[in-house]
């Protein structure tokens, strides 16, 4: 098992779907600076900057080198770890790790996406192999309606479960400042009657295309007991990639899912992760990806999950809070979207998360990331050291 | 207007393409030759589970053993039955050229009576006529357009059995 | 810090200026492979085997987002941890020096690609200036790094023929090394008549377009005894950030790359580098930067560079060998560069460096570099 570190500081910009008015380095000093400040340091406190976004996404090429001036990283350390959309998440693993190296005392982990400035679609699209399969490839939207008709016909949930989880992904962004799609939606009726992409996924269905950024502020055990009042202690992360997906013939892959979660419990002694664990905060692309994955984490025997959010289990004030946040579908800017579910985790764990925070204690939180061909990476973050 | 509020936010377009010709290298290359000089489909198979890989390719990513090489092959029938499509009606960029083709096409994903899926167009246009489990038959071009790309497969058609 | 880390296995592909027979991920393989073959290792996950594996690649390089997919499938990926550092290749083996330290793993696979011959590296590299500044003037890292050549020469005056004689030994050098691309010696005279590139730099001042790979696997100290009879221990590490914009610094100073090497003397004891090293193998992707890069390492007083290498002291038989592989200059692709450079001082320490060994080599130092003038800058201390 590893050293100890903490979460001593979390800095977001306000997300949204185009910042024309910024570059995409300052995009990224705002969210430093607002990290600095939650975390009551300047920047010269800080050891080491690690960095990560979707490598084509806006086209630049070692996008930490532009960067480096405007995060504080000028004659200090520092990381490019990209891993697509887990790079968010894999991102605060690359901190835990200096962090926990004992070679760093603070690291400060940046995350943005600034998509208006490429054509994500292309980016998406190139992940497929440019000679087998890129020319017939069609992104996430095929994936997603695969898994919400494969839950409809295995387990007999409806359309009107997957709204119900976008009401509540609503409800959440419309009380977080940072949120990006705030509709204000009242009933399933407002959801179901968005325009339907490929059945029986709706575009409310799916996450918005986001600008934005975020930092978090990672320090060893000795730094963190001196520097902060309320560190926020991490005690283990797994990272799970696997092999090229190149034959669809089974439309729900789970098995990278199921992995990091069991792995991080059994670790960790978690044997009943809603009771074990406070609240969760998950890379959920799609409200059917936020209905499937809470089983493969666990939260609940196959099947049932679309019966937690009819009982309203999994709401902000629920037995279970999932994504208080607002979560992925109403905010995503890819490359800090994992790192966003860790802030967010650590905030509410502060008790520090405002009008969208959590109406029972929260002592453990599970968050985690997701991308490239089902890979996952997973945090497990506590209110105590022990 | 105070004067923040006049600031005109400028972008920098860049429309530069960056060429590639990658390398098929000895698996996927020697699929595409045998697609584009005999007509032949191939998969390879894993030595360990036993699992058709398609394409070839230098290891089972799973079992983590190496791949036979061409021949020790299993030749594939090119026939096999729909599982799913998809009717792609936005405009798509082709990958290769970066330019938009409008067209809409059906894609379909095929498992080969060999046991092993594969995706391509379909012939058929009209989605009311596709239905899961139909058979159909692999579809090239004919020898003399072959290219030794994926796209020498013109097609899957549906066939009455 | 209470861990030892271990290089207990190096490998290399032989570097061409292209592999038109493999794709990005076969390559890998071929690294991968001979790894696994020469530690017995696995990816079982008993605690007997791999733990973790960290790849190097660029989606730029591949033309492909997450480059990493291939790589990593060829690499142990599949259901297990990866991930991809994303800039020289040294920090790659840095990233698992790290991972390895802080408790969370206690072996990990290395492995840095690049097949540069598939793309036009010039666009890439225009890619990496700020768009709206310095991008739409064309830049890429050559016409940078004749900007710093310019300033290194004017403010230190050093000679056309002092630059050259870098050339001469790393080629010279490289002839007794298998795995390099260049290994024919060249002359001062074909050096200075070589064309022009960028003025002042030469075509035989720069480095080859290369395809290849190079892959270590690091190791716990319990781990690392069981592994092999001859561990190369990570001793120190050092790295640094320059500024980007090239009218922020003063092209003939490297402090980015003082300040690591700082950081990774002090954690090593080393107090007088050219004394206390043995061998070098510092990332020069134009000639004049092994003589700049000499200076920021220590090896020289700021401006030196030039006698360092007159008076012979890094030629094989000197006092402080640099670049008895051949060095960048004799072909390694981008990325890799720094992970062969590692494995190459690794090769040296373990006594498996063959025709190019440097007798009696007991501490080794690596350095890797990357971005436009060196931006980014990062160095390795390794003791047998």
């Amino acid at each position: 098992m590893a050293n100890r570190v903490a979460i001593i500081g979390v800095g977001q910009t306000y997300h949204t779907s185009k910042r024309p008015d910024v570059c995409i380095p300052e995009l990224c000093n705002e969210a430093i600076r607002a990290a600095l400040e939650d975390a009551q340091l300047t920047i010269k406190d800080i050891d080491a900057v690690v960095m990560g976004n979707m490598e084509l996404f806006e086209g630049r090429y070692h996008q930490d080198l532009w960067q480096a001036d405007y995060v504080g990283a000028y004659h200090k350390s520092g990381f490019r770890v990209t891993t697509g959309g887990t790079t968010g998440g894999t991102l605060a693993c690359t901190a835990f790790f200096c962090a926990a190296s004992g070679l760093y005392d603070v690291i400060m982990a940046v995350t943005f996406e600034k998509q208006s400035e490429g054509d994500s679609r292309a980016g998406l699209k190139t992940v497929a192999d440019p000679i087998w399969d890129r020319w017939i490839s069609t992104g996430a939207i095929g994936t997603f309606a695969r898994l919400g008709s494969w839950y409809m016909k295995t387990f007999g949930a409806t359309e009107e479960h997957a709204a119900l989880v976008r009401l509540k992904a609503d409800r959440n962004a419309c009380l977080n400042p940072h949120a990006h799609l705030k509709l204000h939606l009242k009933t399933v009726e407002d959801v179901l009657k968005s325009e339907m992409l490929v059945p029986p996924l709706r575009r409310l269905d799916m996450c918005p295309t986001s600008e934005g950024a975020c930092v978090i502020i990672v320090a060893s055990e000795k730094k963190a007991k001196k520097l902060s009042r309320k560190p926020v202690w991490v005690k283990d992360w797994v990272e799970v990639h696997n092999e090229t997906r190149y034959n669809r013939g089974d439309p729900v892959s789970l098995e990278n899912l199921e992995k990091a979660a069991l792995t991080i419990y059994k670790r960790n002694g978690i044997t009943n992760p809603r009771r074990d664990i406070s609240m969760a905060e998950i890379y959920e692309p799609a409200t059917w990806a936020e209905l499937v994955w809470s089983e493969a984490f666990l939260f609940c025997e196959k099947g049932e999950s679309y019966k937690l959010i009819e009982r309203g289990v999994t709401e902000r004030d629920g037995e279970f809070p999932v994504n208080p946040s607002g979560g992925v579908i109403a905010t995503n800017p890819i490359g800090a979207t994992g790192l966003i579910r860790v802030a967010e985790a650590a905030l509410q764990l502060r008790g520090d998360a405002g009008p969208h925070q959590v109406s029972r204690e929260v002592k453990r939180t599970f968050t985690t990331a997701w991308g490239g061909s089902s890979w996952t990476v997973a945090h497990l973050l506590s209110k105590s050291l022990d | 207007m105070d004067k923040k509020e006049s600031q005109e936010y400028l972008g920098t377009p860049n429309l530069m393409n960056l060429p590639f010709n990658w390398s098929a290298g000895p698996y996927l290359g020697r699929w595409l030759v045998e697609l584009r000089d005999n007509g032949k489909l191939w998969a390879s198979r894993c030595p360990k589970c036993q699992r058709l890989l398609l394409p070839p390719r230098i290891i089972c990513g799973i079992c983590y053993v190496r791949a036979p090489e061409w021949p020790d092959w299993v030749e594939l029938s090119g026939k096999g039955k729909l599982i799913e499509w998809e009717k792609v009606e936005a405009p798509q960029m082709n990958p290769s050229t970066g330019k938009i083709e409008p067209e809409p096409y059906i894609h379909g994903n095929i498992l080969l009576d060999e046991g092993v899926s594969f995706q391509h167009y379909l012939e058929e246009q009209d989605v009311t006529k596709l239905a899961e489990r139909a058979r159909v038959e692999v579809v090239l071009k004919p020898k003399h357009e072959r290219k030794g790309l994926v796209t020498d497969i013109l097609y899957f058609r549906l066939v009455k059995e | 810090m209470s861990r030892k880390v271990s290089i207990v296995a190096v490998a290399q592909t032989e570097y061409e200026k292209a592999k038109p027979a493999w794709r990005e991920a076969e390559i890998t393989y071929q690294v991968v492979e001979k790894l696994l073959q020469e530690t017995g290792l696995s990816f079982a996950e008993d605690g007997t085997g791999i733990d973790a594996t960290v790849t190097c690649s660029s989606d730029h390089w591949d033309g492909r987002t997450l480059s990493n997919i291939p790589h990593g499938e060829v690499a142990g990926s599949h259901l297990r941890a990866e991930e991809k550092v994303s800039s020289d290749g040294i920090n790659a083996v840095i990233y698992a020096y790290l991972q390895i330290l802080s408790g969370h793993y206690d072996t990990v696979l290395v492995v840095a690609t690049c097949k540069e011959s598939q793309t036009v590296g010039y666009i890439i590299e225009n890619f990496a200036f700020d768009p709206a500044y310095q991008q739409k003037i064309g830049l890429d890292f050559l016409a940078a790094a004749a900007l710093q050549a310019n300033r290194y020469i004017h403010k230190y005056g050093i000679t056309p023929e002092q630059r050259a004689r870098v050339v001469v030994k790393n080629r010279g050098n490289a002839k007794n090394n298998p795995y390099a691309q260049l290994r024919k010696p060249v002359s001062i005279k074909d050096v200075l008549n070589s064309p022009v590139l960028a003025h002042p730099i030469k075509l035989l001042e720069v480095k080859p377009v290369s395809d290849g790979a190079c892959g270590l696997i690091l190791a716990v100290e319990e781990k690392a005894r069981k592994l092999t009879r001859t561990p190369v221990w990570i001793a120190g590490m050092g790295q640094c950030y320059e500024s980007h914009y090239l009218g922020d610094r003063d092209l003939a100073e490297c402090d980015a790359l003082s300040l690591a090497a700082k950081d990774a003397y002090r954690q090593a004891g080393i107090t007088d580098p050219l004394r206390q090293i043995d061998l070098a193998e510092i990332s020069e992707y134009y000639s004049y930067q092994e003589l700049l890069w000499s200076e920021g390492l220590g090896f020289c007083h700021k401006g030196n560079g030039g006698k360092l290498i007159e008076k012979g002291v890094t030629e094989l038989g000197g006092n402080l060998p640099v670049n008895p592989s051949g060095g960048v200059l004799s072909g390694n692709p981008i990325l890799v560069a720094g992970t062969a450079r590692v494995a190459e001082v690794a090769l040296q320490l373990m006594g498996k460096a063959g025709a190019r060994q440097v007798p009696k080599a007991k501490t080794g130092l690596a350095h890797g570099t990357y971005g436009p003038c060196g931006q980014h800058h990062a160095v390795l201390l390794l003791r047998a």
